[in-house]
């Protein structure tokens, strides 16, 4: 009791107690969502780049590009992020941006970096969009997902996922006012629900996670059937993309090239260990290595890439 | 921690993984503790009181470190020296059957390698136990990081499982020594843990192969005895020897007492 109660905080906080901290500050050091940092790749166009790590209690899972498009009327979110946290610093970004109504929150893919900020955006009573079949992949992954992100995160610190209820079978269109956004729903690819967004405007393609740049791609979907999605893509004409993970606006043919190169090594290599008899646990550190130096996080993922498409092409 | 966190993290994202991020665990010496009591419990339930020895001189237990994706780690349990080895369990300590299935050889098993690919429901030790002849036990264990394995929803769309369900592939290889075969056995079955959700959100109820038999020429190669920590599409590598007329015949059955067999001509 000897010990002055000032000098302990003084050593706890740096000679600031909480209490005087000014209400920024203090937000601050509780981890209070910021702004997140975007760029207008294209007039209307703004991406969040997400960061090249693994979901982390520190990155607030915001390792996924995130974009907002602007239109005459309202805006458009595609992805709204890895987290409340990181859905909170893309509206704040958003709001930096333009006072327009959020009209709809696009939802690529069932991936939790991509749709666990989707419940910061409940207040603004958006249309939520997904592919026809995302529904059922959030509702045989969603609790799986966010057990997962909450031991990441903490108790409490993840929202129950958000269903869409705008759902999209084949393709359909989002108009912003005097800008439309045409909605592609592909066959199964890097899951078995990816939605892609042209914005008919400039032509960009947002991809969601049918596109990697830098960082190794993950299979989840179909291999055979990514691989026809991108020529797809590709016939369509399309020439620039803001892809799932990367940097924030790509050449569409390039960022392909670099991306069918990886996953034809992992079909060609993994049909070709189950050929002569390669168990899988070798195959997961045989197959496509020469990859290895060609993709960021290519350790932490690539191994799982090869299981997942062993075990499948095994039963072909 | 930090790196541990991010580390442990690292996959969780895809399906059919889940890595966990533990705090800073207690003192290394209490988890070492709780894993031998774990143990304990968990081999007394399967085993009985038998006592068990180090089965390091006949056993060989190879797991990753850290599984890729804790719905499929595979798992190589290597038999080697001079003993007669007439069973062999693999167990995962700590998932929720710990059991991952007790092969029991017959004469048409040939002493060599059993591969299985396994969930692992958190970290965990596993144990490969082995029965000798004489009927004494011996174990080895390693330590595997992986979590998720058992309630990672299925890999594959339901309907396309249950096309499939029960169909079998059987991959050979040819060897220097003609009557001793290796093989992987593969059935085609979700093996639903009952602990997956569905696309309606509901959990699948358990549905999961129980017993495999194999024999070879009429001869018993190993009778399998299994549950839900097999991985969906079981697939099994053993090597056995060509009894009879070489011909293989398999049997299954699962939990909702279908029955699935397969014949596979002699290897020519």
């Amino acid at each position: 009791m000897d010990e002055p109660i000032l000098s302990r905080r003084a050593a706890l906080f740096g000679g600031m107690c909480l209490c005087c901290m000014p209400a920024l500050l203090r937000a601050e050091a509780a981890g209070a969502p910021q702004p997140a940092k975007t760029a207008e790749v294209s007039p209307g166009i703004h991406v969040r780049r997400g960061a090249v790590e693994d979901a982390t209690a520190a990155n607030y899972d915001a390792i996924a590009n995130l974009s907002f498009i602007v239109g005459r009327d309202a805006v458009a979110v595609i992805d709204p992020g890895g987290s409340v946290h990181d859905g909170q610093s893309l509206r704040l970004a958003i709001r930096a941006v333009t006072q327009l109504p959020i009209r709809y929150v696009v939802l690529s893919h069932v991936h939790p970096d991509h749709v666990f900020g989707a419940a910061a955006f409940k207040e603004d009573g958006v249309v939520f969009v997904g592919h026809a079949g995302l529904p059922e992949q959030l509702a045989s992954r969603g609790e799986f997902y966010k057990s997962g992100l909450e031991k990441l995160l903490g108790d409490g610190q993840v929202e129950s996922v958000v269903v869409p209820t705008r759902l999209v079978r084949d393709s359909d269109e989002l108009d912003l006012g005097g800008r439309v956004l045409a909605l592609t729903a592909h066959k199964p690819a890097h899951t078995v629900a990816d939605l892609s967004v042209t914005d008919k405007q400039s032509g960009i393609l947002l991809t969601g996670d049918l596109l990697f740049v830098d960082r190794i791609p993950v299979l989840d979907g179909d291999l055979k059937g990514w691989l026809a999605q991108l020529a797809e893509i590709r016939a369509s004409g399309v020439r620039q993309a803001v892809p799932g993970h990367g940097p924030a606006l790509v050449p569409w043919a390039a960022a392909e090239d670099a991306q069918r190169r990886y996953l034809t090594a992992l079909l060609d290599e993994t049909r070709a260990a189950i050929a002569k008899g390669i168990p899988i646990e070798e195959a997961a550190t045989t197959v496509a290595q020469s990859e290895r130096d060609k993709w960021q996080l290519f350790d932490s993922y690539h191994g799982r890439n090869v299981l997942e498409a062993y075990r499948r092409l095994e039963w072909e | 921690m930090t790196s541990r966190m991010t580390s442990g993290a690292k996959r969780w994202i895809v399906a059919g993984l889940m890595a966990v991020a533990f705090a800073s665990h207690a003192v290394a010496e209490d988890e070492t503790a709780e894993r031998e009591a774990r143990w304990k419990d968990v081999a007394s339930n399967i085993f009985g009181e038998r006592p068990m020895e180090d089965g390091s001189s006949m056993l060989k237990l190879i797991v990753p470190e850290r599984a890729m994706d804790a719905a499929l780690v595979p798992v190589t349990v290597e038999l080697n020296g001079d003993h007669h080895i007439v069973a062999v369990s693999v167990v995962v300590d700590n998932n929720p059957s710990p059991l991952a299935g007790t092969f029991r050889f017959g004469p048409a098993f040939a002493q060599n390698t059993l591969k299985m690919r396994v969930r692992v429901n958190e970290y965990t030790l596993m144990h490969a136990v082995a029965e000798t002849d004489d009927g004494k036990l011996y174990a080895v264990a390693r330590y595997v990081k992986a979590a998720g394995g058992c309630s990672a929803p299925s890999a594959s769309m339901s309907n396309d499982i249950l096309a499939r369900l029960g169909k079998m592939q059987l991959r050979r290889e040819r060897s220097l020594d003609p009557n001793s075969i290796p093989a992987q056995l593969m059935i085609s079955h979700p093996n639903y843990s009952g602990m997956q959700q569905n696309a309606a959100g509901d959990y699948t109820p358990a549905r999961y192969l129980e017993h495999v038999s194999v024999s070879v020429g009429g001869t018993k190669a190993f009778d399998l005895d299994t549950g839900i920590s097999l991985s969906e599409d079981p697939a099994i590598s053993f090597t056995y020897l060509a009894k009879g007329d070489g011909d293989i015949d398999v049997k299954a059955k699962d939990s909702s007492d279908a029955v699935f067999s397969q014949h596979f001509n002699a290897l020519k």
